[in-house]
């Protein structure tokens, strides 16, 4: 067994990029056409991701080089916008992100659009909020672009009453091909170590983004970028784009 | 333009730092081993997308224990700010949130801070790092040398920094040109995430060599799971968790 140095972790995590990059490229190209369908018809993308997949709705909203029309769905909205309490939220015995029959609530939170379209990210794809809601947008016409391992879901059983998993219900489904339980690396002993599905995850978030554009710019579309501040003019153009998306994406 | 350009960019990039970084991450896996040895947490900030980090670190199956996140979006979830308050552009830099945030964590001595910012200091990020260094903690700093000491704020918080660890990426960040002087995505976090796990690595490897047991989170899926990590975890009970 190799000695676990950080480089052997950056060779095998560098090996996994090339596999995404390889393997999924049509999925994320499709996802990216769902998307810029959207944008191009005045809809918002939707990301929601709950735990850590959270992190991918932040790679690519409010920043210099991101697309504006990307809203945020957080479960802590929940307790930001008073639908539960802080102490319900964080009960140890009955794990939030695991219950069902309450994603309607948190869709019903936001001004979605019948055009809007949802990307969720969940990298077991078996508990009960992210189904739920993959289910309650599905059943309004919406489009779902599902992100999660399938190593990881093929191998569980789902949490939800259904029965389902995430995958089930995405119109496009893109593999973040990390392995069953995340981490990486096998030590010889229990525990494996060095997760890796938030770094593919940002690498599906930033191909999604230049695809996107790349569809846009190809139909001669406006695209709605945020401009970094050495971009003479960024100020105002920034202002009046987050101002045409006001009360949509945040 | 396409995707497979940034797939391409981002690898130089990365393979820029991780040479140029050899030995910052070693240092830097070793000082949050040694702090991990002594009960010690590693209180992880970062604000807005600069959260990558610590998310990448806190709380993860197949990473280390002792770390905790320091969440700005606490205050609103704690009812110390409003949600129209933390919504506004100048938020993060009032002088006022930096201590309201830190007092809302039960901060053992033993316990140091490592702060992210990939491009732009904050005057809030400033504000806990100043405390963190008058309460004489270690103080571990992740982001881009070039972008964040740009200016005066982001000069002054690298210099509070014990151990420094530069992402080596560009400012702004952003990678990919669209068309003229319009540029696309970005690539700090990419860096700054693979980091994170290279120093899960390292740390893991040096706390095995000196002949202490790692305290790794389990997967859920591991038999046994919910109990090794409910163990581990009730070391920091109320700390981790405060």
């Amino acid at each position: 067994m190799k000695k676990l140095t950080m480089d052997v972790f950056y060779e095998e995590a560098l090996s996994l990029i090339d596999t995404l990059e390889t393997q999924e490229m049509k999925h994320m190209v499709k996802a990216s056409e769902l998307c810029a369908e959207t944008i191009k018809n005045d809809g918002i993308v939707h990301i929601f991701g709950s735990g850590h997949s959270v992190g991918f709705g932040a790679e690519c909203t409010g920043r210099a080089g991101s697309l504006v029309p990307f809203h945020m769905i957080e479960t802590s909205d929940f307790v930001t916008k008073g639908l539960t309490t802080l102490a319900d939220f964080k009960n140890p015995d009955d794990n939030f992100e695991r219950r069902p029959n309450i994603a309607h609530k948190l869709y019903d939170l936001y001004p979605i659009r019948p055009q809007d379209v949802f990307i969720i990210i969940s990298n077991s794809g078996i508990n009960g909020l992210v189904i739920d809601l993959a289910i309650t947008a599905k059943a309004k016409g919406h489009k779902i672009i599902v992100i999660t391992s399938m190593q990881h879901t093929l191998a569980e059983p789902s949490r939800h009453p259904s029965g389902k998993k995430l995958y089930e219900l995405g119109d496009v489904v893109i593999d973040n091909c990390g392995p069953r339980g995340d981490a990486l690396l096998e030590t010889g002993e229990i525990e494996k170590i060095c997760s890796v599905s938030s770094i593919t995850g940002i690498y599906i978030a930033q191909t999604l983004t230049v695809e996107i554009c790349r569809i846009l710019a190809q139909d001669h579309c406006d695209i709605p970028i945020l401009l970094s501040e050495d971009v003479p003019g960024y100020d105002r153009f920034n202002k009046e784009l987050l101002e045409k998306y006001k009360g949509r994406i945040n | 333009m396409n995707a497979h350009e940034y797939f391409s960019e981002t690898k130089k990039i990365l393979d820029f730092a991780k040479e140029n970084q050899k030995e910052a991450l070693i240092q830097m896996s070793r000082a949050i081993g040694d702090v991990m040895m002594t009960n010690g947490l590693i209180q992880l900030l970062g604000v807005g997308a600069d959260r990558a980090f610590a998310m990448e670190l806190g709380y993860r199956a197949g990473g280390l224990m002792p770390y905790h996140q320091v969440n700005m979006k606490d205050l609103v979830l704690r009812g110390l700010v409003s949600l129209e308050e933390y919504q506004d552009p100048n938020f993060l830099n009032r002088k006022d949130i930096g201590k309201m945030l830190w007092s809302q964590y039960n901060i053992d001595p033993k316990d140091a801070l490592l702060i992210y910012v990939a491009s732009t200091a904050t005057q809030s990020v400033f504000e806990i790092t100043k405390l963190a260094k008058a309460e004489a903690r270690t103080i571990f700093f992740v982001g881009s040398i070039k972008s964040v000491s740009r200016n005066k704020l982001g000069k002054d918080l690298i210099k509070l920094a014990d151990y420094k660890l530069d992402l080596c990426t560009p400012y702004p960040d952003t990678l990919l040109t669209l068309h003229d002087t319009i540029k696309i995505t970005q690539v700090a976090n990419v860096v700054g995430n693979i980091f994170a796990q290279m120093m899960t690595a390292e740390t893991y490897l040096y706390l095995k060599e000196l002949g202490q047991e790692p305290p790794v989170l389990l997967s859920a899926n591991v038999t046994g799971a919910d109990v090794h990590n409910r163990k581990i975890s009730d070391v920091y009970l109320g700390r981790w968790n405060s």
